[in-house]
């Protein structure tokens, strides 16, 4: 990882955590407790067993990225993931104040940072009922109050192996268990009839992303490309690649044609790329045979 | 009727109700009838394999007097997802009718809920297992796949048809704070999106391969394998430090937990060597048939088990000599088992 820095927190933890700052925020709280238990994932490998690519309409609305991506992490990698919600602040305080008390798996909450909110380990909660995390923007430990904790949404806790002393099954294996569930996925979603609850259709899915809540940005639409690279490297990712970027340029400077056909084209060039790398992956590499 | 006089129209998943039977535990037949009713032709025991749900718990909550014990993991709809593909959705919340709302709105677009409730608060349960105490598990399983505007209407493992079950009743079900695990209104969703293609050989090893792991480094040292032994250790001690009535008592508890409502050690063991038997048609592997026959041989020692527990609850005094031999056995079962299955 580039420029990467380990920050070691300890605030009120009873273990150390490893705070990888290269981390992108969205994975950043998983791996910090991953990092803890000492199961060092790099982000594409949280990317693929998270099984994070999602091209879909779920109930009639665009999905781009896999938002059930901690509990399909969790399932690949065998760790038990607690998931609560309470959204009466009273109850959330004192079960929070409660479990990292406990401290064997730390909760993780929903913190807001201005626009965007990700999920943040808390260290400690102090008596004004506010919390000291770690936070996945600053990197550092910040204490934050109630007002900024998303309470509508779940908070968690990941209960990995062998607790005291973890114990993971082998990187490589939970990988090629991500990926065989990630193109299992991709094909069924792709054979789902036209309007059931979860289906896919490049044009509809664009024009419903392309009118709705925007396109995402490049790095984040050909994160895909980045992951998969880092499992086998084929030419067709850097044409693919290339592509988007053309395609992404003409969508973002408006000079273009309509931005729901051009991101159709996207997701029909990303297509055609997965079915090469997938192919030459199972043929060269994986023993498994997903055909 | 309601009370204006005109007839309330249900709306009921006829097309999920239609591959629901009866089966032997609440969340795997739930998993039969939704996989079923994708497409796939799982058996209940397949169901339970794939989802890597075997396990063993042991536990003592505080609020009851009684010790807990399940035999499987707490990850089946988890684990089916993870091997077979498709998106499960789930929640929680402190909020009951918020909670119904939420699984109102999945009905209306089609699809099935399953519910965790305190099987206690529910009627219709409490009627057809007359326990001699009240035992308040609320991690039972049901499927919601229907409501007016005053029933639910569900499928539970001990019924072939829809359930009607008052709204309210159901409500306070989930949202029960009686039992030592609260349902917490729990729901979960699964999409299968079957496709017709089933990768049946790399899905049946992940399915194995994880529920080993899970098994001989559970997330607690009272799971797993390690539990087992726990439990063995602890268990020789209760007969020093509990009093003949506390004795009993966690014995019929035992035993009920072990056999007649299902979450119990023999059932599970039962279902996984059948899954074993049907895994072993398409992967043929040695150690998968050696460890078929041994999870046989421990669903009828934990049935018997089951039986001199119950036996136990009523004697006079109780013989430790045969529950903790048995005990013993059972542990040697389950490490055979595992060794077989690591070859896998």
């Amino acid at each position: 990882m580039l420029n990467d820095k380990e920050i070691r927190i300890k605030n009120g933890l009873k273990k150390e955590f490893i705070l990888h700052t290269a981390i992108r925020p969205e994975f950043s709280a998983a791996h910090t407790k991953l990092c803890a238990d000492g199961f060092v994932l790099t982000e594409e490998q949280m990317y693929i067993m998270g099984c994070c690519y999602e091209r879909g309409i779920l109930f009639g609305k665009p999905r781009l990225f896999n938002e059930e991506w901690l509990s399909d992490l969790c399932s690949c990698t065998g760790i038990y993931l607690e998931e609560y919600c309470h959204t009466d602040e009273e109850n959330f305080y004192s079960e929070i104040k409660r479990n990292s008390a406990i401290n064997i798996a730390p909760p993780m909450i929903y913190v807001r940072w201005e626009d965007k909110e990700y999920l943040a380990i808390v260290c400690k909660v102090h008596d004004d009922h506010t919390y000291d995390i770690i936070s996945p923007v600053e990197k550092e430990v910040i204490t934050v109050g109630s007002d900024r904790i998303n309470r509508t949404r779940p908070w968690y806790m990941m209960n990995s192996p062998r607790f005291m002393a973890p114990v993971f099954r082998d990187k490589q294996e939970l990988a090629e268990n991500g990926l065989r569930h990630m193109f299992r996925n991709i094909r069924r979603l792709g054979s789902a009839p036209a309007g059931s609850s979860f289906w896919y259709d490049p044009v509809k899915l664009a024009e419903l992303a392309a009118a709705g809540e925007g396109i995402p940005e490049y790095e984040e639409l050909t994160y895909w490309i980045r992951a998969l690279r880092s499992y086998m490297d084929i030419a067709a990712l850097d044409k693919c690649g290339e592509r988007i970027r053309e395609l992404y340029d003409e969508i973002v400077s408006d000079t273009g044609g309509v931005k729901s056909e051009l991101l159709a084209k996207i997701f029909d060039a990303e297509a055609e790329t997965l079915a090469v790398w997938q192919d030459e992956y199972y043929r060269n590499g994986d023993k498994g045979n997903d055909t | 009727m309601n009370t204006t006089g005109t007839e309330i129209k249900a709306m009921i998943l006829e097309n999920i109700a239609k591959h629901h039977g009866i089966g032997s535990h609440c969340a795997t037949t739930a998993l039969r009838t939704l996989t079923n009713a994708a497409g796939y032709p799982f058996s209940e025991a397949f169901c339970f394999g794939l989802s890597g749900g075997l396990g063993f718990t042991y536990q003592k909550y505080t609020s009851v007097r009684y010790h807990f014990f399940t035999g499987r993991n707490e990850c089946l709809e988890e684990g089916i997802v993870n091997v077979l593909g498709g998106k499960l959705l789930k929640g929680s919340s402190d909020n009951s009718a918020e909670a119904m709302e939420t699984a109102k709105s999945f009905i209306d677009m089609g699809l099935p809920v399953i519910l965790e409730v305190d099987m206690m608060k529910l009627d219709y349960i409490k009627d057809k297992l007359n326990l001699k105490r009240p035992f308040h598990f609320g991690l039972h399983s049901l499927i919601m796949i229907g409501y007016d505007e005053e029933n639910a209407y569900v499928l539970d493992y001990m019924w072939w048809e829809p359930i009607k079950v008052p709204l309210s009743q159901l409500e306070a079900a989930r949202d029960s704070q009686d039992a030592p695990i609260k349902p917490s209104n729990r729901w979960k969703v699964i999409i299968f999106n079957n496709d017709g293609n089933i990768d049946y050989e790399p899905m049946l090893r992940e399915a194995i391969r994880g529920n080993v792991h899970k098994i001989m480094h559970p997330y607690a040292f009272k799971m797993g394998h390690d539990g087992l032994r726990v439990f063995r250790r602890e268990f020789e001690r209760w007969f020093g430090k509990m009093d003949a009535d506390l004795l009993r008592e966690n014995c019929y508890m035992m035993s009920v937990l072990f056999e007649r409502v299902g979450t119990g050690g023999g059932n599970f063991r039962r279902m996984y060597g059948q899954f074993l038997d049907e895994a072993n048609r398409i992967l043929d592997l040695p150690c998968i048939a050696r460890a078929s026959s041994v999870y046989s041989q421990s669903f009828r020692k934990w049935r018997t088990f089951a039986k001199l527990l119950d036996a136990a609850s009523e004697a006079e005094e109780i013989d430790k000599e045969p529950l903790l031999k048995l005990t013993d056995e059972l542990i040697e079962l389950e490490k055979a088992g595992m060794d077989a299955l690591a070859e896998v």
